[in-house]
């Protein structure tokens, strides 16, 4: 018989198939899914392929449709998304593991997202020689503290080299600083990272659709979708009728400061975190804010509160000035719900810690849709 | 008499206490030419005590004075311009019994790295037993040179490029009161010293902005530096008595291998360019003396790998010697 594709059993195809795709994601250097043959027959594993819609193409939308696809090789993925990078909120932020702006998410669940996110994040630093120009890279540097604070944090188990700043770490910075903390965050640069998933997402063969404003999820329905994760962020104020959600305002200066090798946080809301090619100065957090433009007051107050901190930043060029609204709300949302004819995943509401919780809330969209889709040939 | 880090320390200091001299500045390398180009320069200083053995506590007043300029430079708004900077750095070892090295009692943050840490941080090195982290300086010359000359405002100052052969050619028939010999390698025909041999280092010199740590591997063997700007130094090697410039491909391949083993995401690096270059090291220690037959002559060589790291320092009790001898009529 002859070796040529064209005469290869149904069967033999597919396992051809999956065990290219299995190479294939594990060459991404991803955790990748890996598929097992069931008992099952081929032919009904093929006619199982569900059709999930995706609302949203920021940090959270990109996650979790990627996630899925690697969950469910066989599925029909599409991302409806108004704005893609760079032009989500998840581009203006500086992609900084550690836990902020989350009202009162109940800590086992940040717990819960930010290791699975961290961890995955420093895997992939660790062993995959693209991660740095996919914007994934660890960076070290403190939490500065006004107070004498004992430096306990309920997460800090998760970050590398978590501890109390010494006092000769201390000594650089200003007086007025009392204690601190170290750790080793992990960067997700969004304008970097979620081309990167993007394309991942895409060569699974997922489908991204821009420009594409979903203003109900009967639309959704109406063109088939029985299965549509909610990504959408301060979005589903308007889409679902979310009335509890709020926008925090952000304002962010990216500057020029490639020597300094480490990052700050202080208590007043200050911050200078260390992206690929510029560091990310910042920061307010207006609540119900929702004003877009630019604002000179606040610059001027994040560029002296931070050069008050480190005073050679006095000597880096400013490229550019952005506004971001975190979409804050009371605690992130992460449940199913029975709307119409189909199932709605929500994961939206992350506050400031849409880069520090992607991977595990996308992970549990998975798990989510996998008791739902009750696909026995699928395992993460 | 060198234009390296060394011989500008000394420029600098010797203007500060002398303005109104007229210095000049002889060598035959400039610049990117100099080897202090080529190395990545952080203050990493394993053994005080064998910087001069002959002096107990010297080799430590050297690196806690240079240690303590450059920190006072990166805190302070000028870190930039002179491409001086703190840098997170983690060193790791193979060793259990490994005993901290010396730059750790002066660097800040230090902080061991448990067993699980070192598994997580370094999944491709499963050797490894134990490691420090810490925060030292790095000072990179191709900032920090000019940085160096500009602070040199005398007006009396000229640079010469030369090639002297004896230190006698500027010494006879000149005016010169003092001639300080920063002549690194050139010191084994220039002082007729035969303890000085050159230590042969290879780098790459790549573009890799999201490395913000530096990270040295066992034996000090492979070292990946970020630098000033988004250049980071991965090296390297140590030849002894190698004499060659010119980076080989097979030294490349081995510290290629090696680095992206320690830090993976150094394989997604574009590389800008390969050096090769020749740490002037001295048997017996580093040199900072006042000649014994001619009194003007002060030296200063021998730094080996710690040009960078012990600048200051060294380049300081030159001109203390220097100007010590100018008083005595010298």
């Amino acid at each position: 018989m002859s070796s040529c594709w064209p005469f290869l059993s149904i069967k033999n195809r597919l396992l051809s198939l999956i065990s290219n795709l299995n190479s294939f994601l594990r060459s991404l250097g991803t955790r990748a899914a890996t598929v097992e043959l069931s008992n099952s027959a081929p032919s009904n594993r093929a006619m199982s392929s569900p059709k999930i819609a995706v609302v949203g193409a920021g940090i959270i939308g990109i996650s979790s449709a990627l996630r899925i696809l690697q969950a469910f090789p066989g599925a029909e993925v599409t991302i409806f998304a108004e704005s893609v990078s760079p032009d989500t909120t998840s581009d203006v932020a500086a992609g900084f593991w550690g836990p902020s702006y989350i009202s009162n998410t109940p800590h086992e669940l940040v717990i819960s997202w930010g290791k699975e996110t961290y961890d995955h994040l420093v895997d992939l630093a660790k062993s995959d020689p693209q991660s740095g120009k996919c914007g994934v890279f660890l960076a070290p540097g403190f939490e500065l503290l006004s107070v004498d604070d004992p430096g306990t944090r309920y997460w800090s188990h998760i970050p590398l080299e978590f501890r109390r700043a010494t006092p000769s770490e201390l000594s650089v910075f200003p007086s007025r600083i009392k204690s601190g903390i170290y750790f080793i965050s992990a960067v997700a640069e969004g304008s970097k990272l979620i081309p990167h998933l993007t394309d991942q997402f895409k060569a699974l063969g997922g489908k991204l659709v821009e420009n594409h404003r979903v203003n109900s999820f009967s639309e959704l329905q109406q063109m088939g979708y029985k299965h549509i994760v909610n990504c959408t962020g301060l979005g589903a104020m308007k889409l679902c009728g979310d009335k509890t959600m709020f926008p925090i305002r952000g304002q962010v200066h990216r500057v020029a400061a490639p020597w300094l090798k480490f990052w700050f946080t202080s208590d007043d809301g200050t911050y200078c975190l260390m992206n690929t090619n510029f560091a990310v100065l910042g920061g307010v957090a207006q609540k119900g804010d929702w004003n877009m433009s630019v604002s000179e007051t606040d610059k001027a107050g994040i560029l002296s509160r931070n050069y008050a901190i480190w005073p050679s930043l006095r000597a880096a060029p400013v490229l550019a000035d952005l506004v971001g609204l975190r979409p804050g709300r009371d605690k992130v949302r992460l449940e199913r719900e029975n709307i119409g004819d189909c199932t709605v995943y929500h994961n939206y509401g992350h506050g400031g810690s849409g880069l520090t919780l992607f991977w595990g809330c996308a992970g549990d969209i998975v798990k989510l849709l996998k008791a739902d889709l009750q696909t026995a040939a699928c395992k993460l | 008499l060198g234009a390296g880090i060394v011989g500008w320390s000394v420029a600098v200091q010797l203007l500060d206490a002398l303005p109104n001299c007229r210095l000049t500045v002889v060598a035959d390398q400039l610049d990117g030419e100099t080897v202090s180009w080529v190395a990545a320069g952080s203050f990493r200083i394993e053994n005080f005590e064998e910087l001069c053995p002959d002096r107990p506590g010297q080799g430590r007043k050297w690196a806690a004075d240079s240690f303590q300029h450059y920190l006072d430079l990166a805190v302070s708004g000028q870190g930039s311009s002179a491409g001086c900077l703190l840098l997170p750095l983690v060193q790791v070892y193979e060793d259990s019994n490994q005993t901290p090295p010396d730059y750790l009692q002066l660097a800040h943050s230090v902080a061991t790295l448990t067993p699980d840490q070192l598994r997580t941080e370094f999944p491709r090195w499963p050797s490894l037993q134990c490691g420090w982290s810490c925060e030292t300086t790095l000072t990179e010359s191709r900032l920090y040179l000019p940085f160096l000359r500009a602070r040199c405002r005398c007006t009396n100052l000229t640079v010469t490029r030369h090639r002297v052969n004896s230190l006698s050619e500027l010494l006879d028939g000149s005016s010169c009161r003092l001639l300080f010999n920063c002549s690194g390698l050139g010191a084994a025909q220039l002082a007729k010293d035969p303890n000085v041999y050159p230590i042969r280092g290879q780098v790459f010199k790549v573009r890799a902005p999201w490395l913000k740590r530096a990270v040295i591997g066992p034996n000090g063997e492979t070292y990946i530096y970020p630098g000033a700007t988004d250049i980071v130094t991965v090296g390297g090697c140590r030849q002894p008595n190698s004499w060659s410039t010119e980076p080989c491909p097979d030294d490349a391949s081995k510290i290629w291998s090696r680095a992206t083993r320690l830090v993976p995401s150094v394989g997604g690096a574009e590389t800008v360019n390969q050096l090769a270059g020749l740490r002037p090291a001295r048997l017996g220690g580093i040199r900072v003396e006042l000649d014994s037959t001619d009194s003007r002559i002060v030296h200063c060589y021998g730094h080996g790998g710690n040009g960078v790291a012990l600048a200051w320092g060294t380049a300081s009790e030159a001109v203390k010697l220097g100007l010590e001898s100018l008083r005595r009529g010298g």
